[in-house]
């Protein structure tokens, strides 16, 4: 594009009172919770906005890029993928070095406007090659995220959302703390969890608010040029540190995830026919329901549960001829949550 | 431009497009949701799952064991007068296909997000519409959440009408629209009820349609030697005669729409933003926004730039487009399918409009890939070179596959 266009339509961006925002991250990191965080509290005060959600891969892990456009008019508010954002917002500061070409395209598009990265550094230290003239901003979030999710590492989605609102200005604090109860009020959560995750996140989302109220602007021009080349791997462990593995489904990557779980499957030895239909190879998708026969354990017969695998799905308890697999909260089982 | 009411009473949530649809049919009260998993449907069943679960809305869900079975199933229910829900894209239309292009005079509403045929990517263009087009359904094509949850409502009526019964697809782009959280107003229930009435099936039809479903029957149960061979064209020729009557319902339901819940969307066509304009952009969907917004940077460079936005895919509204189009100098028709419908469709409507306006097409957007708000504006500057007399392409594709190669290039057929 070049800069004449920009002008063209910066301008016609100002009159219309339209502006843009650009959110790259990587799928589980919140990108979507923020979306619909922000959204609630745009909605809370009678704005117009649309989001285009754009994803190159479809995989756990992959880039995702959200742009969300706000205005007084919703016939003329664009839904291309591309267009001259006011603010990019990168999850993690390794979305400035990924040899993506989709990132490419956002990065290309954005030649002034401000800069919002979730980053221990300062903006001066940040190695940004794309052609680029505006102010910057870090604020590193991660604590934050993982004091309100209680997850090490933590996706940071909820804490951005705050994050951005508060450097922009574009929803006032109240509207946000709305719409982050609205979040988990949406969620139907049960009342030990809903008292457990509601607090701390509204606790988490005003601290990231005021960050960003507070966060210093520096202004920054970008090298134009790259020097070095930083691939996927940088990526892959991010998307890694999220899920388990992007590929593998839990048991085999051998890595927990006893986090994901809202449900777990409790065994009644009083309904069990002994049918063996529960048995992991065949329906478990996570292969973690396990017979034990006479000898194995203290019991005659003995259906374990294993925790750290089990997702909470429910197929057990479909299949299961008499009943004897129920569903409960996890949070109401003993020793289910992490 | 006027933005959409914003009535007092509604309440405001936000949805995506899905999630608006799925609200259209429950106020809409639709009692039976069918569902066959296909991206980016699920949402509109998963949505209706919700309700149905939470005792918001009483019905239930069917699940089947493919997309032709699911349409069967959706006809049947139909005919025997009980208002559905299904929603499906590209491969799922291509699998129910069978059933899909033999649907007749059954009154459905088919909510279709856009996504490209086949080849593994999941991208919105507007080929599974395109498909649609050719076996007499009812094309209603929309811009925004708001729109999706509007048109439902509306689409229902017309479906139902004792002239129409016809089914009816309505097209929005996948991701852009059907995953695109936005603020919708929800109208008042009691309002939608007089609007809506309950749907009551066959036994009120008249009696010329009653003979329609005889003979139809008979093909469809395969008892070929009732059919003779006269009465095949003349079903048809009712199922037409349906269509242009869908098209006059259209405008007579937007406006009894408007006048109840604040919000009226223009009918088959509409030009409010293309009076007086010399070069005129025609497309549809996703497109709407950023094309408007080029349109003011276009205005703001001394074109006389405007935009039309066309509702009804088909039957196209050719009459109405002659008229709205009659002053302009050329028309960009912008297509986001390899067929060309709009330019093709444009071409034949202004063909005995004098002086002529003069057509040009672009082919933008296929699978997904973006068209931004230069890309619009570079076609509203070669609409301007064209009325000033200079050689542009007639019909072009914009192609963006390298960085160095990008561009319009002209269609090798044309």
């Amino acid at each position: 594009m070049d800069s004449e266009m920009v002008k063209a339509i910066t301008k016609a961006k100002a009159r219309l009172g339209m502006t843009e925002a650009v959110f790259l991250s990587v799928a589980g990191q919140g990108g979507t919770t923020a979306m619909h965080v922000l959204c609630n509290a745009l909605r809370r005060e009678d704005k117009f906005f649309n989001v285009t959600v754009y994803s190159r891969g479809t995989m756990r892990g992959g880039p995702v890029y959200h742009v969300l456009r706000m205005g007084s008019n919703p016939l003329m508010l664009p839904k291309s993928q591309i267009t001259q954002p006011d603010y990019m917002v990168l999850f993690d500061e390794s979305k400035i070095t990924v040899d993506d070409p989709a990132s490419e395209d956002f990065m290309a598009s954005f030649q002034s406007g401000l800069l919002i990265v979730n980053s221990p550094k300062s903006p001066q230290e940040l190695y940004y090659p794309w052609a680029f003239s505006g102010e910057a901003i870090c604020v590193n979030v991660n604590e934050i995220a993982e004091t309100m999710s209680r997850m090490r590492p933590a996706p940071p989605g909820l804490a951005i959302a705050a994050l951005f609102a508060g450097v922009t200005q574009v929803v006032s604090s109240a509207s946000l703390e709305q719409a982050v109860e609205d979040y988990f009020s949406h969620h139907g959560l049960h009342v030990a969890q809903a008292a457990r995750l509601v607090p701390a996140n509204l606790n988490g989302a005003r601290r990231a608010y005021e960050a960003g109220q507070s966060a210093k602007r520096v202004h920054l021009e970008g090298l134009g040029v790259r020097t070095k080349t930083v691939r996927h791997e940088k990526l892959d462990e991010i998307g890694d540190s999220i899920f388990p593995d992007s590929e593998l489904p839990p048991y085999q990557s051998g890595k927990n995830s006893s986090m994901w779980r809202d449900y777990v499957s409790v065994w009644s030895d009083a309904n069990c026919i002994r049918c063996d239909c529960c048995y992991s190879w065949l329906y478990c998708p996570d292969q973690c329901i396990d017979i034990k026969r006479p000898g194995q354990s203290g019991k005659a017969y003995d259906v374990v549960v294993d925790l750290g695998y089990c997702k909470g799905c429910g197929v057990c308890e479909e299949v299961c001829p008499a009943g004897a697999l129920s569903l409960r909260r996890a949070d109401l089982v003993a020793g289910a949550l992490p | 431009m006027k933005a959409p009411t914003k009535a007092k009473l509604q309440k405001a949530l936000t949805l995506t497009g899905n999630e608006a649809i799925g609200w259209g049919a429950r106020l809409a009260r639709v009692p039976l949701t069918f569902i066959f998993p296909i991206g980016p449907s699920d949402e509109v069943g998963e949505t209706m799952g919700q309700f149905y679960h939470t005792g918001q809305l009483k019905g239930r869900i069917m699940e089947l064991e493919g997309e032709d079975a699911t349409v069967s199933a959706v006809a049947a229910a139909a005919a025997n007068g009980i208002r559905t829900l299904f929603s499906t894209n590209s491969q799922g239309i291509q699998k129910g296909w069978a059933c899909l292009s033999t649907m007749g005079r059954t009154p459905i509403v088919l909510p279709v997000p856009h996504r490209l045929l086949s080849r593994g990517y999941v991208a919105p263009d507007w080929m599974d519409h395109v498909i649609l087009r050719d076996v007499g359904w009812v094309l209603i094509n929309v811009e925004n959440c708001q729109e999706c949850l509007d048109m439902m409502l509306q689409c229902y009526k017309i479906a139902e009408d004792a002239e129409v019964q016809l089914p009816i697809s309505l097209g929005y782009d996948g991701w852009e629209i059907s995953h695109s959280d936005e603020p919708v107003f929800i109208p008042d229930q009691e309002d939608v009820d007089r609007f809506l009435p309950p749907y009551r099936g066959p036994n009120e039809w008249e009696e010329v349609l009653k003979e329609d479903w005889r003979k139809i029957g008979a093909v469809r149960r395969g008892r070929m030697e009732r059919m003779v061979e006269s009465t095949y064209p003349e079903i048809n020729y009712n199922a037409h005669r349906a269509l242009a009557k869908a098209k006059e319902l259209l405008k007579r339901v937007d406006e009894e729409y408007g006048q109840l819940f604040g919000r009226r969307w223009g009918g088959p066509i509409d030009a409010s933003m293309s009076q007086g304009a010399e070069v005129v952009m025609v497309t549809m969907g996703a497109f709407l926004g950023t094309a408007r917004i080029a349109a003011e940077i276009a205005r703001d460079q001394g074109i006389k730039a405007g935009v039309l936005k066309v509702r009804l895919f088909n039957p196209i509204p050719a009459p109405e487009l002659a008229e709205a189009l009659k002053d302009a100098k050329v028309v960009v028709a912008l297509d986001r399918d390899e067929s060309a419908v709009l330019y093709h469709g444009l071409r034949s409507a202004l063909y005995s409009v004098k002086p002529q306006p003069r057509v040009i097409g672009r082919i933008a957007g296929l699978s997904g890939t973006s068209v931004n708000i230069d890309d619009m504006e570079a076609f509203f500057e070669e609409g301007a070179a064209a009325a000033r007399g200079k050689a542009v392409t007639e019909l072009g594709w914009l192609l963006k596959a390298t960085r160095e190669a990008q561009g319009v290039v002209p269609d090798p057929n044309y």
